[in-house]
């Protein structure tokens, strides 16, 4: 079960194939699985998002293709698959063909290093999370190249707003992931999770009492890294007709959709791996015996990282479908005035924490079940948060909204 | 206020309401009861009267037994998309009226524009605007609907049409040598 990278690239490289079709079974190993998963991610979202925008909207979406429409996305592709694909007269060609590829290729190379269980990764960079900064900006690269090469206005101000967007996100971001590799010691997307082993208050989120916010903090500038409402500036469709892609038809198109809905499982299976405890379920006597079974160990583990990766893809989409879009200054006031000082305040208090009260937790199996200081007070600050959020959020929806439904006719 | 406390009120005003609004978004999300889109052509679909409007002009539909067969709506179209026949005397394969015999009743489609000038007019009240709306069909002959059976006019219509006419011409015939008959010894 073991998928060993290098004994693959050498078992290819050392056989006496020529080199086309060594580069060949390289793909057909790595990139087809991945290609197939992206698609697959893609075509769920999709459905997902429809159906959850319905529901919110009192629709019911599609229902015609497939139970519940299940199948929608993929009368879709077909379509798109169909349809012309125009390139406008004035545009540079080259780059408006390149422009898609290269948005794929971001959330696409994203892949390489994220896991889906403890062997279920295609390479365990030591530098997996500085890799993944370095290679999620490739995106807006693309969204860039696309704006400027259609030759629209339209799509040129949506590609300077996805720049401007990528210098604001990026630096709450990256706080986000200093923190975690300040309390984690590491940049090995593997080492992080395994780091999480035991009961559900050794993951990072409850690592000690700065983690929510640093988690918090990931998770809105990851939302304006795939370009998801309330930051969906550069698409911005009731002010800049579609924003960059307002020139791309066809599968050019379909690429750049596919790009963003990857690019949503990406960030997700990162906050994942970086705070919920990758592919643990937080119960350590359950994670000790998958832990026995490389089989069960990937299986189970994987289908933990997707779910934990689903259930945040749902609340982006739950939050797309709820929020307005900010203004591009209130995005740059949000990013910069708050997240950067935010951000700040986490790594500095993250990192005296880390050394005044080192974690002998993780590692240590027996530990492990217990928690420690840092984990009891990270689990109370997060439960202060989610149930005093709460309570107060039933009592402001009581006090100043009277919530009655639409006397629609019956 | 101070700068701070404007700075921190902010990021707590700007928590408040997200965390509102979704509270708001997901109580629909959960209520499936709040849906209120009606699928076409399901077969759980709601009753027409759910969300058909009482005045709603669909495809006409006729109460043939109170029909007089008295040619006002044909008249009154302003489209001529009515067509009707049938006579006083009985003969053989007639819809009952009142008290008349009515062999054809067809309502083209493609024409009718949907006025409800037919209507109107009726002294029996026996024609009506409906709640249908399904009008689609593979052919210009599947919209002549014949409201006396509500399908539409098929090739067995029309030839029965014809051998309808005979009969109705013989019936009328035999009636006006009855009549002339019984006035004879008078």
């Amino acid at each position: 079960m073991s998928m060993d990278t290098k004994t693959l690239v050498d078992w290819v490289l050392g056989s006496d194939a020529g080199f086309w079709w060594r580069f060949a079974g390289v793909a057909a190993a790595w990139a087809l699985p991945i290609t197939l998963w992206v698609s697959l991610v893609g075509l769920i979202s999709i459905w997902l998002e429809r159906k959850i925008s319905a529901h919110i909207q009192c629709r019911l979406g599609p229902m015609e293709v497939g139970p519940h429409g299940a199948l929608q996305t993929i009368a879709d592709g077909v379509k798109l698959l169909a349809k012309e694909d125009l390139i406008p007269d004035g545009a540079d060609r080259m780059l408006f063909a390149l422009a898609p590829i290269l948005a794929f290729a971001g959330t696409f190379v994203s892949f390489a290093v994220i896991p889906f269980g403890p062997d279920l990764i295609i390479t365990d960079l030591d530098t997996g999370l500085y890799f993944l900064a370095a290679i999620g900006s490739l995106e807006a690269i693309g969204v860039i190249a696309a704006g400027w090469a259609s030759n629209n206005k339209w799509a040129l101000f949506g590609s300077v707003r996805a720049a401007t967007q990528v210098v604001c996100y990026e630096i709450p971001m990256g706080l986000a992931f200093v923190t975690v590799a300040a309390v984690a010691g590491t940049l090995s997307m593997t080492e992080i999770v395994e780091q999480q082993n035991g009961m559900l208050w050794n993951w990072y989120l409850f690592r000690n009492p700065f983690m929510p916010l640093a988690f918090i903090s990931y998770y809105i500038a990851s939302l304006a890294e795939c370009k998801r409402a309330p930051f969906d500036l550069p698409e911005a469709e009731s002010e800049l007709v579609s924003g960059f892609h307002t020139e791309y038809s066809g599968m050019r198109f379909a690429i750049f959709f596919l790009a963003e809905y990857a690019a949503m499982y990406v960030v997700s299976a990162l906050a994942v791996v970086l705070f919920l405890g990758g592919w643990y379920t937080g119960i350590a006597p359950v994670d000790k015996a998958l832990a026995a079974s490389p089989l069960w160990g990937n299986v189970v583990g994987a289908l933990v990282i997707i779910t934990k990766s689903f259930a945040l893809i749902f609340v982006q989409m739950w939050l797309r479908w709820t929020l307005p879009r900010v203004r591009l200054d209130q995005m740059m006031h949000l990013c910069l005035k708050v997240m950067v000082p935010i951000g700040m305040f986490v790594l500095v208090f993250a990192a005296l924490w880390q050394a005044l009260l080192p974690y002998a937790g993780a590692l240590n199996g027996r530990e492990a079940l217990y928690p420690t200081l840092g984990s009891v007070t990270g689990l109370v600050v997060f439960l202060v948060l989610v149930i005093g959020g709460w309570m107060w959020v039933r009592g402001v929806i009581r006090a100043t909204t009277s919530y009655k439904t639409a006397n629609y006719r019956t | 206020m101070g700068t701070l406390s404007t700075y921190f009120g902010r990021i707590h005003d700007s928590a408040k309401t997200v965390v509102v609004g979704m509270g708001i978004t997901w109580r629909y999300m959960v209520r499936p009861k709040e849906i209120i889109t009606i699928e076409y052509g399901s077969k759980n679909r709601a009753p027409k009267e759910r969300y058909i409007p009482d005045r709603h002009r669909g495809i006409h539909y006729l109460e043939s037994e109170k029909c007089i067969h008295c040619h006002i709506c044909e008249k009154a179209c302003p489209v001529d998309c009515i067509v009707m026949d049938g006579s006083r005397e009985p003969f053989e394969g007639a819809w009952q009226g009142d008290g008349t015999h009515i062999s054809k009743f067809t309502l083209d489609l493609n024409k009718c524009i949907f006025c409800n000038l037919c209507c109107e007019p009726c002294p029996k009240d026996c024609i009506h605007m409906g709640q249908e709306f399904d009008m689609a069909g593979f052919t210009r002959s599947n919209g002549v609907k014949n409201l006396l059976t509500d399908a539409p006019w098929s090739n067995a219509d029309r030839s029965r049409e014809a051998a309808a006419r005979t009969l109705i011409e013989a019936a009328e015939a035999e009636a006006k040598a009855r009549k002339a008959a019984a006035k004879k010894p008078a």
